[in-house]
């Protein structure tokens, strides 16, 4: 049961500080500082966003279905704490988990587009050689339609070479993975005349509860992801599938447009004026986009002295809360200010 | 007529050889602007009747169809086909997105929709200002079936192709009796339409009828039948848990069967998933519910089994014509056990609300108005009165045909409404001695002695051809002697390393697998 586990490791992290929203947020990778906070200060790096299609209603279910079990204690303000006995089984099932590889903030972002583009990519070429143009497509995300349509233009007249070589390095790469995990894999693709398992197939076949499913081919993902950048020259074709990444697949579309905004030197409250949306939801998405860029100007909008007030209110305060750090820096100073400084400080935590 | 080279043209486009009977026929009147009736039976290829004109007509084309999930499944194949100017509106789409797409209609040739769309003003008005070639009814007989109860808006169409300056229209179906086909001609007012009606009888499927004692009789007969055959084969339900339960219950005995359940309450990618792998072969025997079948075009379906037996005929000719469509020796088996007439007679019941609770639910609605006589959203209302969605809707539209709610106002008179309740009553018994009459038809069917070929065409045309195999299980046939092809079975499990290899049709890695 891999996701009760991931669960009660998370709410053994969290101890009673958080609630049990906010693991769901954590697991979902919710585009907040709140939630990348989190992430950092609880050590759950590896966990943030690795079940994107999780719904709020299986979550609870196995939420109850802990607490039930007798693993999984509910406290007064909606924290949750790992008993005794739930501990136990967290070591007893350490090791079948062992296996398993996440690394959801280095990966969260790109694996579901590595993943589709894959997927739908297989499902093109082997068509195609076969030159079968019939099929419904596995995929039908225009971002992932987009970019499938432009490597096809590419490639097909050598679908042969383009199959050959992405089959040797699938093979490369699943080889380093043991046998079940290779076949879930496997299984879960679609070809020509042959569709892929859906999660509950998979579940059915190989005696697994249909909520781990993801969560097990998001494993294998983050895995090979981390193996071809760690052997570039192995995986080149692989290595492909990663470029070109759209801006969407980091930030949300309405803050990829304030982006694109703020690159043109527009104020936020600019910008508010021109999308004809409310300030503090700009606000929002630019410090989603410090969240994520690295080279956010933050100069910008927080001078270095007031950047250094913050800094030691954080310090002073002890906390990573708004509200107490609000309490040590001058009146001046707004809460977006603050916002901005953690979304772009997150890194060096 | 059709131009040959236009033929010629389109039969590549569409990927066929040559037209089924009744297509010709139809296609020829649809090009020539008049208005059609089309029934043929299931799996004749009647959407190429309007998607064959579709891609002609310089207008667009027009589709009301009634679900959701069919429309997708029909736009998702057609686009898969080539044929990508084509889009469905509905009502589970977000308002912007259809409105760009209202907006943008001159970009596609046919356009999916269902009955209720058609009543919203902004859209009659964007739909006008294009020029419509042919309107289409898919499935009109649920004008007859629907209209009457739920879903009025099948019986507006007429006022909807007035608006729309009145374009040729097309209705198809697959099962319509005269009953049904004078009832789509009024309710569309084209008294002159030009019909096309053919036989509906199959000559290569064999009738099977078993009567066992109990359910669980049922099962083991089930387990005997697919243990001594592997092929092709449907078993409707009438309850998505006992689809699912019986998908289990096989793939646990038979472990070489390779079994699926499918019903509406899955997502839309896992419903493909088991539709493309049915149609590939990766699947033997998919356990379902009605929301199987319409828009799938697999040829050997050998066995078709209703463990449940449907409401009325019309559904059951449905369902068996999914079988054989290869032209092979195929089986419609129907399983009864005694008792099995409760669920349908209950979900006839349950349909409508019940006559004696009519009052009541008047006076609760009565209660519910504010004091300028206003009521709440018809979805709070709905829920208060404890009633289902389609109880919910039926009540609505009541209230509206006999005036009694103008809009979110209730229009309140004692004497009228007294007189309006009691037609309302009596409409519901009307209808539901209706369904009961097709339910009777039905059961009376399975417990026919005679030939059950003959009786089951018996309402529906003059006569029948002959079997090409057996006829039925009244006429003496037993599974003994029933060869059917039959699907290899293949009980090597590949590794991993040579079903990549497969997939990935990858060549030259001999060495690389063992």
């Amino acid at each position: 049961m891999l996701f009760n586990y991931i669960i009660l490791s998370c709410c053994t992290k969290f101890q009673e500080d958080r609630s049990t929203s906010a693991v769901f947020h954590l697991l979902k990778g919710k585009r907040s500082i709140q939630t990348v906070q989190d992430a950092h200060i609880y050590e759950l790096n590896h966990f943030y966003g690795i079940y994107p299609t999780l719904s709020k209603h299986d979550f609870e279910v196995h939420v109850q279905q802990l607490i039930k079990n007798n693993d999984l204690a509910l406290k007064g303000d909606n924290t949750a704490i790992v008993t005794r006995k739930g501990e136990n089984w967290i070591n007893q099932e350490a090791i079948n988990v062992s296996g398993c590889y996440f690394h959801g903030m280095e990966y969260s972002r790109y694996a579901p587009v590595f993943w589709q583009r894959l997927l739908l990519m297989i499902q093109t070429m082997t068509n195609s050689k076969r030159h079968h143009f019939n099929f419904i497509p596995v995929i039908d995300k225009t971002e992932i339609t987009d970019w499938v349509r432009k490597q096809y233009r590419l490639w097909k007249y050598d679908t042969s070479l383009f199959l050959n070589k992405l089959y040797s390095e699938l093979f490369h790469l699943l080889n380093q993975f043991d046998t079940t995990e290779a076949s879930i894999f496997v299984d879960s693709l679609t070809g020509y005349n042959h569709y892929g398992m859906s999660s509950f197939q998979i579940a059915e076949r190989y005696g697994l509860e249909q909520v781990d499913v993801p969560l097990i081919r998001t494993s294998t993902i983050h895995r090979m992801l981390m193996l071809i950048s760690q052997n570039e020259q192995h995986t080149p074709l692989l290595k492909h599938f990663l470029q070109d990444l759209t801006h969407e697949a980091k930030v949300t579309n309405s803050a990829n447009k304030t982006k694109q905004f703020m690159a043109k030197g527009y104020s936020a409250e600019n910008i508010a004026s021109i999308r004809q949306l409310k300030l503090n939801t700009i606000y929002d998405h630019m410090v989603e986009i410090a969240l994520y860029d690295k080279a956010f100007p933050l100069g910008h909008y927080v001078t270095p002295d007031i950047q250094a007030q913050i800094r030691a209110a954080i310090a002073a305060a002890d906390s990573y809360k708004l509200k107490d750090i609000k309490q040590h820096v001058s009146a001046s100073i707004s809460y977006f200010q603050i916002r901005l400084v953690l979304a772009t400080d997150k890194i060096t935590w | 007529m059709i131009k040959e080279e236009i033929i010629s043209q389109l039969r590549q486009q569409f990927n066929i050889t040559g037209f089924r009977e009744g297509q010709k026929e139809i296609i020829d009147d649809v090009m020539d602007g008049k208005d059609v009736l089309g029934v043929l039976p299931t799996g004749s290829g009647k959407s190429l009747c309007y998607q064959f004109p579709a891609s002609i007509f310089s207008g667009l084309t027009i589709v009301v169809s009634p679900l959701i999930s069919l429309m997708e499944d029909q736009v998702k194949q057609l686009k898969a086909s080539g044929f990508k100017d084509v889009v469905a509106l509905n009502s589970f789409m977000r308002p912007d997105e259809r409105a760009s797409a209202l907006k943008q209609l001159n970009q596609y040739r046919l356009i999916y929709l269902s009955p209720e769309l058609l009543q919203q003003d902004e859209v009659i008005e964007q739909i006008k200002t294009f020029d419509i070639s042919l309107f289409v009814i898919d499935e009109a007989h649920c004008i007859s079936q629907w209209g009457h109860e739920f879903r009025p808006d099948y019986l507006r169409l007429g006022t909807v192709l007035n608006k729309l300056h009145d374009p040729p229209v097309l209705a198809l179906s697959a099962t319509a009796t005269k009953e049904v086909q004078n009832d789509i001609i009024s309710s569309l007012e084209r008294p002159e339409i030009t019909k096309h009606i053919y036989p509906m009888d199959r000559e290569n499927i064999t009738f099977v009828v078993e009567k066992v004692n109990s359910e669980n009789e049922k099962r083991s007969l089930l387990n005997q039948i697919l243990q001594q055959y592997k092929i092709p084969a449907l078993i409707y339900f009438s309850s998505k848990r006992k689809a699912e339960e019986t998908a289990a219950y096989i793939t646990e005995k038979l472990p070489f069967q390779r079994v699926a359940f499918y019903h509406g309450g899955m997502d839309q990618m896992d419903r493909i998933t088991i539709q493309q792998q049915f149609m590939n072969g990766q699947l033997d025997i998919i356990c379902c519910t009605s929301a199987f079948g319409m828009g799938i075009n697999k040829q050997n379906i050998r066995l078709v089994v209703h463990y449940h037996f449907p409401l009325q005929i019309e559904s059951f000719l449905q369902e068996i014509g999914r079988a054989g469509r290869d032209g092979k020796s195929s089986v419609s088996l129907l399983l009864y056990a005694p008792g099995d007439e409760i669920v349908p007679n209950s979900i006839i019941h349950n349909e409508l609300p019940a006559k004696e609770d009519v009052k009541s639910l008047f006076n609760k609605v009565l209660q519910m108005a504010s004091k300028n006589k206003e009521l709440p959203p018809a979805s709070q209302v709905i829920e208060d009165l404890e009633l289902n969605d389609v109880q919910g809707r039926f009540l609505y539209y009541q209230m509206e045909k006999h005036g009694i709610m103008d809009g979110k106002t209730l229009v309140y008179n004692k004497g009228y409404l007294e007189q309006s309740i009691q037609e309302i009553v009596q409409f519901i018994d009307e209808r539901t001695a209706f369904k009961k009459r097709k339910l009777y038809d039905i059961f009376n069917w399975i417990h026919a002695d005679g030939c059950l070929r003959e009786r089951l065409y018996i309402g529906f045309q003059d006569s029948y051809k002959t079997p090409l195999f057996e006829c039925c299980s009244n006429c003496g046939f037993t599974f003994e002697n029933w060869e059917p092809d039959q699907i290899r079975r293949d009980e090597t499990m590949l590794s991993w390393h040579d079903k990549l290899k497969e997939l990935m049709l990858a060549e030259g890695f001999n060495n690389e697998t063992k």
